[in-house]
């Protein structure tokens, strides 16, 4: 395959050529993450009493971002994997950008459960005294699948471009190596091309009900419990859901950021906004569905704990969040991406920014007001997070951005062996003009 | 030398009157401070009245453990002089607040007395006479009214009083006190305005000092589905102003019965701030339960009441999960067949890169040089 495929500079020029602008971009992320490290070494050495956890609310910011985080890793196995099964000609420009976001979303995701234990160290006895009856370890498994597979899932469609790359283009040590590691003895011949094919089939099939799975079983580490607000069957959903949705609105944002930094305007085209715009607002009904239903649900049985929820939740100290998310992250992104006059580009990212956003609230909504709910007739639990937890916080974000934006620098953000033959088939939906190179 | 009965008496006595001189609260019994009775009269607090006792708010606090009432004082400096009070009780009816200055505690002292009336509270500002114990309100001799933003409300199973009046009143009624005085006070309550019970005397010193005094909060839970005859744990949590625990503090614990309250015993919290409690009721009912901290180690004093109910009928067993095993054995075919997946494709890749043979891999010559 390699032999008989070509890189079109523009898909290539991200790996050759670096602008000052990105060392900044990057120097300013690392910035932000060497303050995460410094936060996080002060909870090390102080414990977790440096943070606004306590016994009441012991999973704060912490478990909120966790979630979050497994959330937006949706992106990859969903639109990538799905749309890759469902034979979606359109998706081959964005599945790399989804895959990515895919491994590095569940890397950063799976710091936070190892950061809200307090002592790192016990990690071990996960393995040692773990019970496979408890949720909890059903997580960690499923989540260290996912992982696995994602990377697999991320490598194998890589293994053609690094070959390309490898023979024809000289990028620095760094670069060869992983372009060696990957693409070594790749040839390119027909039955290379036969096994890498028949083996990104099976790994898209089998991603997706791993990573419902995934967050599934993270919904169940709250529906599990006897907790108001958690304790309810449509979790499970619920969060997958979610997840895809605020999956596809980071997509689409990183869409939107590589083809204006990248000049990818001839790859990732109106189309590619518009059907994932409508796939988010898909999404986004069936979540305004889901909670209306669920909170009815809660509101309908008049249960005193469930009721003095709601009421905290609705009208009290979490009200402006509650209300802000629910306009501000479901409402408003659906009348953008329900009115033509709003469905364009800009309209679209500025959906996905709210959805993010709004989802991220939702995340921290979900964890902090059960939490502080009381169990037994004692007061409501207080948390305000401390400027340890803000500045992890910041860093996961930023460090997402950052190994993000590395990768980007390592391999090409879109997939070039897959578009090429997407332009070659027949009677596909026709590639962007002129993005095979001779 | 040898010592007569006579010096060892004198030397008895010179020790007892040390003892009276350096710690003039020594005769009050059951008076519970956290720093040696003082009240303070810090320029910077903020007292609201709303009846919420919130951290902060006071700076000196006493439970009487005959009254069971808790009793949170705060003094400001400001051109009235004003003591704020903050009284948390149980009981349903009247409770007095009796105090007077230090010179005089078998005279006349001033009392305000507070009670629920439908939704807000009502507080008679009036005077009692030591010999004959007889409440006249301040404005049927005479006097005026001085009692300030009296406010109350139920809080679960108790009540919550807050009011203020001034250290120098206007009024001849009313006991006159100093900045740098100090004051007598006594709790008293009942369920009629004819047969109170009232607490011992306590003596408190108003002074300037900083406080330093922490806010501690007592929460109590009671079990549900508790049956008569059973023994059902009662559990208590001591809580500082930032809701962490606070541990190896006392709590005393007790219960209202028709003879008065049963002590149930004092208890340590644990590292948690948590300690439990057992009682065994003999009869269905309602049964108050009571617990309290009464301040140490620079806390303020708390309380709290909760209401048992025992119900006639037991409620059933909750049912235990059965064998999990089934769920076991799914799970581990579950991710064995995922992971069995993952290497069967990376085996099938594996497999065609080892055909690589058919079309060997030399490396091309760059054909773009890169910088």
């Amino acid at each position: 395959m390699a032999s008989d495929l070509h890189a079109d500079p523009i898909l290539v020029r991200p790996l050759q050529e670096t602008t000052w602008r990105f060392y900044v971009v990057c120097g300013v992320l690392a910035v932000i993450v060497i303050v995460g490290v410094a936060g996080y070494v002060t909870q090390l050495q102080n414990g977790l009493a440096v943070t606004g956890l306590n016994d009441k609310v012991s999973w704060g910011l912490y478990i909120s971002n966790f979630v979050f985080f497994i959330g937006i890793s949706h992106a990859g196995t969903l639109i990538s994997a799905i749309l890759r099964v469902s034979r979606a000609e359109w998706r081959r420009p964005i599945t790399r950008m989804a895959e990515s976001i895919t491994v590095i979303a569940i890397v950063i995701a799976a710091g936070f459960p190892i950061i809200d234990m307090g002592r790192p160290d016990r990690l071990i006895h996960v393995f040692l005294y773990g019970r496979i009856q408890s949720a909890i370890l059903w997580d960690f498994v499923s989540i260290f699948t996912y992982l696995t597979g994602s990377i697999i899932y991320l490598s194998l469609p890589m293994i053609p471009d690094a070959a390309i790359l490898r023979a024809k283009y000289r990028l620095g040590r760094l670069r060869e190596f992983f372009y060696n590691f990957l693409a070594r003895r790749w040839t390119g011949n027909r039955l290379q091309k036969m096994s890498l094919e028949k083996a990104i089939g099976m790994m898209a099939v089998i991603i997706i009900p791993v990573a419902v799975s995934v967050h599934t079983v993270v919904s169940w580490i709250f529906g599990m419990t006897l907790r108001v607000g958690w304790h309810t069957a449509i979790y499970g959903p619920y969060f997958v859901v979610g997840a895809i949705f605020s999956g596809i609105a980071t997509l689409l944002i990183a869409m939107a950021v590589f083809r204006k930094v990248y000049h990818l305007e001839k790859y990732i085209t109106l189309k590619h906004f518009r059907n994932l715009g409508i796939l988010l607002l898909v999404l986004d009904i069936v979540l305004i569905y889901f909670s209306l239903s669920d909170y009815l649900t809660a509101a309908y049985g008049s249960e005193t704990q469930e009721v003095r929820w709601l009421e905290a939740l609705s009208t009290g100290p979490y009200a402006f969040l509650f209300w802000g998310t629910f306009i501000g992250g479901f409402i408003v992104p659906a009348f953008l991406l329900g009115m033509k006059r709003t469905r364009t580009i800009p309209g679209i990212v500025i959906s996905a920014i709210l959805v993010d956003i709004g989802m991220w609230i939702e995340r921290f909504l979900i964890v902090v007001p059960t939490m502080a709910a009381p169990q037994v007739p004692f007061d409501w639990g207080v948390y305000q997070p401390t400027w340890v937890e803000w500045s992890i916080t910041a860093a996961s974000f930023a460090g997402f951005a950052l190994l993000y934006a590395i990768f980007s620098k390592i391999f090409p953000i879109v997939s070039m062996w897959e578009v090429q033959e997407g332009a070659e088939a027949p009677s596909e939906v026709p590639a962007p003009a002129g993005q095979v190179n001779a | 030398m040898r010592s007569s009965p006579a010096t060892i008496a004198l030397a008895a006595l010179f020790f007892l009157g040390v003892l009276v001189l350096s710690n003039p609260m020594w005769f009050a019994p059951s008076a519970q401070a956290t720093h040696e009775g003082d009240v303070m009269c810090p320029s910077s607090t903020v007292t609201v009245h709303d009846a919420f006792l919130q951290p902060g708010e006071y700076r000196e606090s006493f439970f009487d453990p005959k009254t069971k009432v808790l009793l949170y004082f705060a003094c400001v400096q400001d051109a009235n002089r004003t003591i704020h009070v903050g009284l948390a009780t149980p009981w349903e009816n009247w409770t007095d607040l009796r105090f007077q200055a230090t010179d005089a505690w078998n005279g006349d002292f001033n009392v305000v007395r507070v009670s629920m009336k439908g939704d807000s509270a009502e507080a008679l500002d009036g005077f009692m006479r030591g010999a004959e114990p007889n409440f006249v309100e301040d404005t049927s001799l005479g006097g005026s009214h001085d009692i300030a933003g009296p406010v109350g409300r139920l809080s679960s199973d108790y009540y919550v009083y807050e009011f203020a009046f001034p250290l120098r009143s206007s009024d001849a009624y009313d006991s006159q006190l100093t900045l740098n005085g100090s004051f007598y006070f006594q709790l008293a309550y009942a369920t009629d305005r004819a047969t109170f019970l009232e607490s011992d005397p306590h003596f408190i010193q108003i002074g300037q000092a900083p406080s330093g005094a922490r806010w501690a909060s007592l929460e109590l839970s009671l079990p549900k589905g508790s049956v008569a005859l059973e023994s059902a744990e009662i559990l208590v949590g001591l809580r500082d102003d930032r809701s962490r625990p606070v541990a190896f503090m006392p709590i005393s614990v007790f219960v209202q019965t028709t003879f008065g309250f049963l002590d149930l015993g004092t208890v340590l919290t644990n590292e948690d701030g948590l300690a439990s409690v057992q009682y065994a009721p003999r009869d269905e009912g309602v049964y108050l339960v009571g617990a309290a901290f009464d301040g140490e180690r620079g806390y303020l004093a708390s309380a709290a009441w909760l209401s048992l109910v025992l119900p006639p009928v037991p409620s059933d067993p909750t049912l235990l999960p059965g064998d999990l095993l089934v769920i076991q054995t799914l799970i581990v075919l579950v991710v064995g067949g995922v992971w069995s997946t993952y290497a069967y494709s990376l085996f099938v890749v594996w497999q065609g890169l080892r055909a690589s043979r058919e079309a060997p891999s030399d490396r091309q010559e760059p054909k773009e040089e890169t910088t």
